[in-house]
C-alpha cells in the first residue's frame, strides 16, 4: 500500500510546510502525518478549511514512505522541497536557515543615485509616482489577503500582475529590467534586495527579467517600493497580460540597427502598463522588438514581433510578425504586415491584442496562447479580423505622432562618447601578449557603432556556475565596472548575460583584468559553454527534471579554452520541461527534461535557431537519461568535429547533413538509448 | 430561495436604485426588463405593456463568447447591456466594453455583472463600464476607495500624457 503526506506552502513566507501528526504544520517532512492512499482524499479535506486557507497554500498530496516512524519523500519534487535546491546546498531548509528574520529589512533603504549618462528611460516624479502608487496597491492587496478580504484565487492574479510567484521553496519576484537595460544604481539596487530581502544572489532570465528566489509574502511590498526609488518593478513580468516588451542587447550600441528599439519598447511598456482592456488576456502575451535587421531578440517566436525597417521611399516603420511562441507548441510567427508606419505602431498591437483578447481559447490553458488561435482560424481569417479590428480603431486613438516619439526619445540620455580612433593602439599591444585577453575580445566583444568602442558581454557562465546566477557582490563588482567603464550603464541578454555597451577599446585590458580578478573573466560568449538553462527542478514547481546541474556538468566537460573555441559557435539550451523556458526549441543543440516513471530523462533537438534564421529544433530520438547526457552531447560534438568542412560552424553541418549522422553516432551504442 | 441582493454602484462606487429587473422567460416583458441575446434578437423581445413594441428601458445580458454583430442591430432599442464575467480573470468583458462604446457609439449604461473584483475598478470604467454589480463578497464599500481615485488625477506615465486619446482616457 503507498503512502502519502498533505503538504502546501505558508501563505506568509511561501516556506513548505507539512500536515503533522498533532493537526499543526510542521516545516519538518519527518514529522508529516502518514495517510494511506484510501485516507489521502479524508486527509485533503481535513484541512481544506477557512482557517487553513488563511495559514497554507497549494495544498497537495505527496507520495511518501516511512522510515523508523518518520515521513520520507518518495518523489524527486518532494525531497527537493524538503531540502532546498540541490545547486545550492548551502541554503533552504537543508542549511537549517532560521526564516524568521531578514537582517536589514526594517531599515529604510538606502539611495542609489542615478548615474546622468546610462542609457534608461528617466522617469520624472509623475512616472515614479506611478511605481511607488503601485507598490502601496500591492502592500494593500497583501494586507487583504492575510486578512481574508481576498481569497487565494483572488489574490494570486494580483501578486502575479507584481511578479511575485510561489514555488517550491518560498515566494519568486521576478523584476523586470525593461528591454535588459540597467543602470549602474538599478543593479545596486537589485543587490541590495537580494541581500536583504532575499538570500544573496538573483537568476537573470532569458527575458531580460531578474528573479529572486527567497522572498517571504510580508516583505515582497518593502522590495518593491525599495526598487520604485530606482524606477524599476515586477509588472508585466506574471500573469496572463502583455509582458515586459524584450529587445536586442546592444540596442542604441550596434553598428547594424536602423532604429535605436529601446524608445519604442518603452513605447510599448507605457502602452501596455496596466492596460485596462488588455490584462486579463487568455494567456500571457510577449512582445519582442528588434532594431536590426539581425535579430538578436528571437523576435519570431514571440506572440508578437516587431522588426523595425524602412519603406522603399524611406520612412522609417515596422514589420510585424504574430503568434510565434515556444512552450509545449513551438511556433514561428506569421508575418502580418510588411511595413506598418510608426504612427500607427500602438493602433496595429492593439488591433492584434483586441482580436486575441475577444477570440483567444479560454477553455484549456495549454491552447490559450496567440498562436493557438492563429492556428486554428488559419492565418488570413486572423489577419481579416486583424485588419478590420484596425480599421474601426477611432481616428484619434493612440496615434503615435512624432513628437510623443520625441518626447520618449527625449528621456533617453545620450552618452558624451569622446572622439577616438577606430583602432586602440594600447589594446593592440595588450593583445600581442596576453592570450586570455584576445579570447576575450574575439568571443565577447561586439561592435559599437561609435569609433573607439566596443560592448563588452560579461559571462554569467563560468565553469560549472549556474547560468544566469549572480551574487550580491558580483552585480556590485558589475555595477562598479559600469559606473567606470561604460557611463554606468549595463545590459541584460536573452542568453542570461551582462553587457556593459559602451566601453572605450582602450579601457578594455582593464576591464578584462578585473573581471578576471572577480571570476567574471569566461570568454565563451556564443560557444557551447554559454549555456541557456531554466531554473529546473531546483526551483521550479513546474519543472520535471533539473536543469542546472546538467549544465554545470556540461560546463565542466567543455570547459577548456582552447576546446570550446575549436568546437565553435554553437547554442545549447536547456528546459526542465516542455514550457521551454530555457528556449530549448531554438538552441542549436536543444535539451528538454522530461519525467519517466520518476526518472529524470531528457530529450534532445539539433537545429534550432532563434536569429533571423529562426527554426524549431528537431527531435534526434528517443529520450536519453540524465547522466547519460553529458557523454552523448560529447558524441553529438565529435559526430559534428569529423564531418564538417571547411569554416562550418555546428548548425551549417546539421544543415547540411540533416539528423542521420548525428543519430547514428547516438543510438548506435545501444545502453545511451532507451525506448 | 431568495437572491442575494446585488448592489449597484456608479462609476464613484455610489449605490443606485437599480430600474432594471431579470425578465421571466415566459411573460411578456415590462419596462425594465433584462433579457437574453436569444430573445432580444429572436423578437421574443416583443409583448411589453404596449402590445408588440419593446419595453423601454430595456436591458441586455451580452456572455463574453457573444457575437457582435447579433447584437448590432438592437443598439438603438437598448438602455443597459449587462457584460458579463462567469471569472474575473475572463477579461473577455473589457474588449465587449470598450466595442459597444468606441466602435459600435452604444451611449446607454453597460453593467458589469460577475465576480469581479474592486481591484479592477478602474479598469472597468476606462473601458466604458458605467454601474458594478457588486457580490456580498465584495460591498459597495470595498469599490469606494478604488474608484474614488478614478478618473486618476493626472494619467501617471507619460505616454498617456501626450497621447490625444489613450487606453486609460
Ligand atoms: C521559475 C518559475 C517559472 C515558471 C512557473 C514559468 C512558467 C512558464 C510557463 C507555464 C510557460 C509556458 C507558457 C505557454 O506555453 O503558454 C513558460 C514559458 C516561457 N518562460 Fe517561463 N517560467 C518560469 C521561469 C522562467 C525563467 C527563469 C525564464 C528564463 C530563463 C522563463 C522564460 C520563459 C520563456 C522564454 C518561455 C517561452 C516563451 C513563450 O512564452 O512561448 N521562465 N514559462
Ligand atoms: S521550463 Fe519548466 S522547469 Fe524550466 S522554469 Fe520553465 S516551467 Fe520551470
Amino acid at each position: 500500500m503507498g503512502l502519502q503526506i498533505v503538504t502546501g506552502n505558508r501563505l506568509r513566507d511561501g516556506q513548505a510546510v507539512w500536515l503533522a501528526g498533532d493537526g499543526g504544520w510542521s516545516e519538518r517532512i519527518g514529522a508529516a502525518r502518514l495517510f494511506g492512499d484510501a485516507e489521502i482524499d479524508a486527509g485533503l479535506a481535513l484541512v481544506s478549511t477557512p482557517a487553513v486557507a488563511l495559514e497554507v497554500v497549494d495544498l497537495q498530496a505527496a507520495p511518501a514512505v516511512e522510515v523508523a516512524g518518520e515521513a520520507v519523500p518518495a518523489s524527486h519534487r518532494e525531497r527537493i522541497r524538503s531540502l532546498g535546491p540541490s545547486v545550492r546546498t548551502d541554503l533552504g531548509k537543508q542549511a537549517g536557515l532560521d526564516d524568521s528574520v531578514r537582517e536589514g529589512a526594517s531599515e529604510p533603504p538606502p539611495s542609489f543615485p542615478q548615474p546622468p549618462f546610462a542609457g534608461i528611460y528617466q522617469y520624472d516624479q509623475l512616472d515614479r509616482q506611478f511605481l511607488r502608487e503601485r507598490a502601496e496597491a500591492f502592500r494593500h492587496q497583501v494586507a487583504r489577503r492575510l486578512a481574508g478580504a481576498l481569497s487565494e484565487e483572488e489574490f494570486k492574479p494580483l501578486r502575479l500582475m507584481n511578479g511575485l510567484y510561489l514555488q517550491l521553496h518560498a515566494y519568486m519576484l521576478r523584476v523586470a529590467i525593461p528591454y535588459g537595460v540597467l543602470s549602474a544604481a538599478q543593479l545596486r539596487a537589485l543587490a541590495h534586495v537580494a541581500r536583504v530581502y532575499d538570500r544573496g544572489y538573483g537568476h537573470f532570465t532569458t527575458r531580460q527579467n531578474i528573479q529572486f528566489n527567497w522572498l517571504r509574502l510580508v516583505d515582497a511590498p518593502d522590495a518593491l517600493a525599495a526598487l520604485a526609488e530606482v524606477d524599476i518593478h515586477g509588472i508585466q513580468t506574471s500573469g496572463n497580460c502583455i509582458r515586459n516588451t524584450t529587445t536586442d542587447q546592444f540596442a542604441g550600441a550596434a553598428e547594424d540597427e536602423v532604429i535605436d528599439p529601446r524608445v519604442f519598447a518603452e513605447i510599448l511598456r507605457q502602452w501596455s502598463t496596466d492596460h485596462p482592456e488588455f490584462t486579463y488576456l487568455p494567456r500571457k502575451f510577449k512582445i519582442a522588438i528588434t532594431g536590426s535587421p539581425n535579430d538578436r531578440a528571437a523576435i519570431r517566436v514571440h506572440d508578437i514581433g516587431i522588426m523595425a525597417c524602412r519603406s522603399e521611399a524611406g520612412e522609417i516603420g515596422f514589420q510585424i510578425h504574430a503568434g510565434g511562441g515556444l512552450g509545449r507548441t513551438p511556433v514561428i510567427g506569421t508575418k502580418c504586415r510588411d511595413f506598418v508606419p510608426v504612427r500607427e505602431l500602438l493602433r496595429y498591437v492593439e488591433a492584434i491584442l483586441r482580436t486575441y483578447n475577444a477570440l483567444g481559447r479560454r477553455d484549456n490553458i495549454y491552447k490559450a496562447r496567440i498562436k493557438i488561435l492563429v492556428r486554428e482560424m488559419k492565418p488570413a481569417a486572423f489577419l481579416a479580423m486583424v485588419e478590420s479590428e484596425y480599421a474601426a480603431l477611432p481616428a484619434d486613438y493612440c496615434v503615435l505622432d512624432d513628437a510623443i516619439v520625441d518626447a520618449v526619445a527625449s528621456r533617453f540620455a545620450s552618452a558624451p562618447f569622446s572622439t577616438l580612433p577606430a583602432e586602440s593602439a594600447a589594446l593592440q599591444a595588450a593583445l600581442g601578449s596576453d592570450a586570455a585577453l584576445a579570447a576575450y575580445v574575439t568571443s565577447n566583444a561586439h561592435p559599437h557603432r561609435v569609433a573607439g568602442y566596443i560592448s563588452a558581454v560579461i559571462s554569467l557562465k563560468p565553469p560549472g556556475g549556474i547560468p544566469g546566477d549572480a551574487s550580491a557582490e558580483e552585480m556590485e563588482l558589475c555595477a562598479d565596472l559600469a559606473e567606470r567603464y561604460s557611463f554606468g550603464e549595463l545590459r541584460v541578454t536573452h542568453e542570461q548575460n551582462l553587457v556593459l555597451p559602451h566601453v572605450r577599446k582602450d579601457d578594455l585590458p582593464a576591464l578584462h583584468a578585473a573581471l578576471v580578478a572577480g571570476g567574471l573573466g569566461s570568454a565563451n560568449i556564443g560557444q557551447v559553454t554559454d549555456i541557456i538553462a531554466c531554473p529546473g527542478l531546483d526551483y521550479c514547481a513546474l519543472a520535471n527534471a533539473r536543469s542546472i546541474p546538467l549544465a554545470q556538468d556540461l560546463g565542466r566537460r567543455f570547459a577548456d579554452p582552447a576546446l570550446q573555441r575549436e568546437i565553435g559557435p554553437m547554442t545549447l539550451n536547456i528546459s526542465g520541461c516542455i514550457n521551454a523556458c530555457g528556449h530549448h526549441h531554438v538552441g542549436h543543440i536543444g535539451l528538454l527534461g522530461v519525467d519517466k516513471a520518476g526518472e529524470e530523462y531528457y530529450q534532445i533537438t539539433l537545429g534550432g535557431a532563434a536569429d533571423e534564421h529562426a527554426a524549431i529544433g528537431a527531435l534526434l530520438g528517443p529520450a536519453v537519461p540524465a547522466d547519460a547526457v553529458v557523454d552523448t552531447i560529447d558524441t553529438i560534438i565529435a559526430t559534428y568535429r569529423t564531418h564538417r568542412a571547411e569554416g562550418e560552424r555546428f548548425i551549417d553541418t546539421y544543415r547540411r547533413l540533416g539528423a542521420a549522422p548525428f543519430k547514428e553516432a547516438v543510438y548506435a551504442a545501444p545502453n545511451h538509448a532507451d525506448h | 430561495m431568495p437572491l442575494p441582493t446585488m448592489l449597484i454602484i456608479d462609476t464613484l462606487g455610489v449605490e443606485i436604485t437599480d430600474s432594471f429587473h431579470l425578465a421571466d422567460a415566459d411573460s411578456a416583458l415590462e419596462p425594465g426588463a433584462i433579457v437574453t441575446l436569444a430573445r432580444l434578437t429572436q423578437g421574443g423581445a416583443k409583448g411589453g405593456a404596449q402590445g408588440g413594441a419593446l419595453p423601454r428601458p430595456l436591458g441586455v445580458v451580452l456572455e463574453p463568447g457573444a457575437r457582435l454583430d447579433s447584437l448590432l442591430p438592437h443598439l438603438a432599442a437598448l438602455d443597459l447591456i449587462c457584460v458579463a464575467f462567469p471569472k474575473f480573470r475572463d477579461g473577455r468583458g473589457f474588449t465587449l466594453a470598450r466595442a459597444l462604446r468606441e466602435r459600435h457609439g452604444f451611449t446607454g449604461a453597460i453593467r458589469a455583472v460577475g465576480p469581479v473584483l474592486p481591484d479592477q475598478a478602474q479598469a472597468l470604467v476606462a473601458c466604458g463600464v458605467t454601474q458594478i454589480e457588486t457580490s456580498d463578497r465584495h460591498p459597495p464599500g470595498q469599490w469606494a476607495a478604488f474608484l474614488a481615485q478614478a478618473p486618476h488625477p493626472a494619467p501617471a506615465q507619460l505616454l498617456n500624457r501626450l497621447l490625444t486619446r489613450a487606453a486609460t482616457t
